[in-house]
């Protein structure tokens, strides 16, 4: 799984804005689903593959992260196959029979699913986790209004963000201490191995509700007081290029729209 | 039991953007009974070889045998399923601040554990549990208490236990002192010596304490960018300046301070000293010789 990884680079997609990525990903969740023949379909791939071709990440690295996923978007097409009934019977062989529908319905769901999956990763792993949370911030800012603590919620997350390594460096840690202490996580039955997990939990939330505490005194001490009159290291820029994100949007929307009604 | 490192390579995060050489090339034999110390800075490979000597880690390319158990790379389904059991049983390993490896109600189920997973009944896991606390010198009032009411000082004994009690033949230690006060460290490095002695262990010691190194090694190995640097007593390292200084070592302190004074005595060479008892015999030695 490599969605959510960050990959230093100088690209031009990771030169955009986080709030302008963000945005596009947003509103490209609903429009997906405007990709319902051909000619939307084949768009959209061209489209996914040019974006993926902008960001300069190497398409093996990206297929082996995305092989998980693979594996999903092959089961809905499998179970499109086998379980729409609707158009005409294309074949039948005792219980299994595929329809016309099913075929067209399993491509079209994980191709949409392929274009979500694709973006989204990309999104990630071209902005810093601190640029996302950013532009999240950005993002809930209208919402204050109605008393919704929008730093509060950025700070939450950019904390997580910035644990997860930890945590994870830590787990492993752990797990070759106990490993080396005849631990075996990697064979045996399934409920032995479950049973292996206990002595990686516990020391693993001991040490992360220590650094909490740790990170929360660290903070107070250093006159931490919530979002009020915070300004920031790192100011966001909205440049040209990211206006020119939003454009694009647009013009793919509508050109969905116009594909659409061919064939 | 022989340890041999042979033309070991080892690269983290294979075939993904963040690959990095830990290890180049890497060969080193530690004869049964060896008392070796590892040196280098963060990140200069000595922790990624010593978790590949009870199979933690598994090569990139070469290969570790230890007595009759060969790691290889990882080629065949073979190959994965190879059962690194025995291999974990025979070469300890503690880790870094290993009081983070706790998790039992009990000091005694704590320790219980390792050999409870090789293969001992209860019985003989609560006699080797008990033998081991001793080894360590916990105080048996301690035993049924639970490991997170104690000192960090006496956790780190407990988890130290805890790997001792599955009777290894070798027994490695990273960064044992790391975070420890200085009694604490002297009585932590004395407490391995004696457990060496005793067990007949052979000890493999991750260090980036110079004067730890001088004090206890037989013999070090300087690791630098995943190769060996150096491999040879301590004292010559330490008596070659330049060397040290290439690489971006320090003298141990009484070393250090011997050296300035070698001048003030007449003397060429810095001595061969390796304790603070001994720093001060010499001086008083050479303080007697300038009286008379």
């Amino acid at each position: 799984m490599i969605i959510g990884q960050y990959i230093p680079g100088h690209s031009w997609l990771h030169s955009l804005d986080a709030r302008a990525k963000t945005l596009f990903i947003l509103g490209f969740i609903p429009v997906v689903f405007l990709a319902d023949n051909l000619w939307t379909n084949l768009f959209l791939l061209a489209f996914t593959l040019f974006v993926v071709k902008l960001s300069q990440l190497s398409w093996r690295y990206l297929w082996n992260g995305l092989r998980m996923i693979l594996f999903l978007i092959v089961f809905t097409l499998l179970l499109q196959l086998l379980f729409n009934r609707d158009g005409t019977l294309l074949f039948e062989l005792g219980p299994i029979a595929i329809y016309s529908e099913g075929i067209r319905m399993g491509l079209i769901v994980s191709l949409r699913f392929f274009y979500l999956v694709m973006l989204t990763t990309l999104v990630t792993l071209t902005t810093t986790p601190m640029e996302l949370t950013d532009s999240i911030e950005a993002g809930l800012r209208p919402f204050e209004r109605i008393r919704v603590p929008a730093h509060e919620i950025a700070l939450m997350l950019s904390i997580s963000l910035r644990f997860l390594p930890t945590l994870a460096d830590e787990t492993d840690r752990i797990m070759k201490a106990q490993q080396a202490r005849g631990v075996d996580l990697m064979s045996g039955p399934w409920k032995s191995r479950l049973k292996g997990v206990i002595p990686l939990l516990i020391p693993l939330f001991i040490s992360a509700f220590k650094r909490a505490e740790d990170l929360a005194t660290a903070m107070e001490a250093r006159g931490y007081r919530g979002g009020e009159g915070r300004t920031r290291l790192r100011e966001m820029e909205w440049q040209m290029r990211d206006t020119a994100v939003l454009l694009i949007f647009v013009a793919l929307t509508l050109i969905l729209f116009g594909l659409r009604g061919i064939g | 039991m022989p340890i041999r490192i042979e033309e070991v390579t080892y690269q983290y995060q294979l075939n993904t953007p963040f690959e990095r050489t830990a290890l180049r090339d890497v060969n080193v034999t530690i004869p049964s009974g060896a008392l070796v110390a590892f040196l280098g800075h963060t990140g200069s490979g000595k922790s990624t070889l010593v978790q590949h000597m009870n199979g933690l880690l598994r090569p990139t390319d070469g290969r570790v045998v230890v007595d009759d158990i060969t790691v290889t790379p990882i080629r065949t389904r073979r190959d994965k399923k190879q059962n690194l059991l025995p291999l974990r049983r025979r070469v300890g390993l503690v880790f870094q601040y290993p009081e983070h490896q706790l998790f039992e109600e009990t000091v005694e189920r704590d320790v219980m554990f390792g050999p409870r997973n090789f293969g001992a009944t209860d019985a003989e896991a609560k006699e080797r549990a008990h033998e081991a606390l001793r080894l360590v010198g916990l105080d048996e009032a301690l035993w049924d208490r639970s490991p997170f009411d104690l000192s960090g000082g006496q956790m780190r004994r407990v988890a130290i236990a805890g790997v001792l009690a599955s009777r290894p033949d070798v027994l490695i230690v990273d960064e044992p002192t790391a975070g420890l006060d200085p009694i604490g460290r002297r009585d932590m490095l004395a407490l391995f010596k004696r457990l060496r002695e005793e067990l007949n262990l052979t000890l493999i010691l991750v260090s980036h304490d110079m004067d730890d190194v001088l004090t206890y090694a037989e013999r070090v190995i300087v690791m630098e960018h995943g190769q060996v640097a150096f491999d040879g007593d301590p004292f010559e390292l330490f008596q070659d300046e330049a060397l040290v200084r290439r690489l971006q070592l320090d003298l141990p302190h009484v070393l250090e301070l011997a050296r300035d004074l070698a001048p003030i005595f007449d003397e060429t060479e810095i001595p061969l000293i390796r304790t603070e008892t001994e720093l001060a015999d010499w001086i008083a030695e050479r303080l007697k010789g300038g009286a008379t």
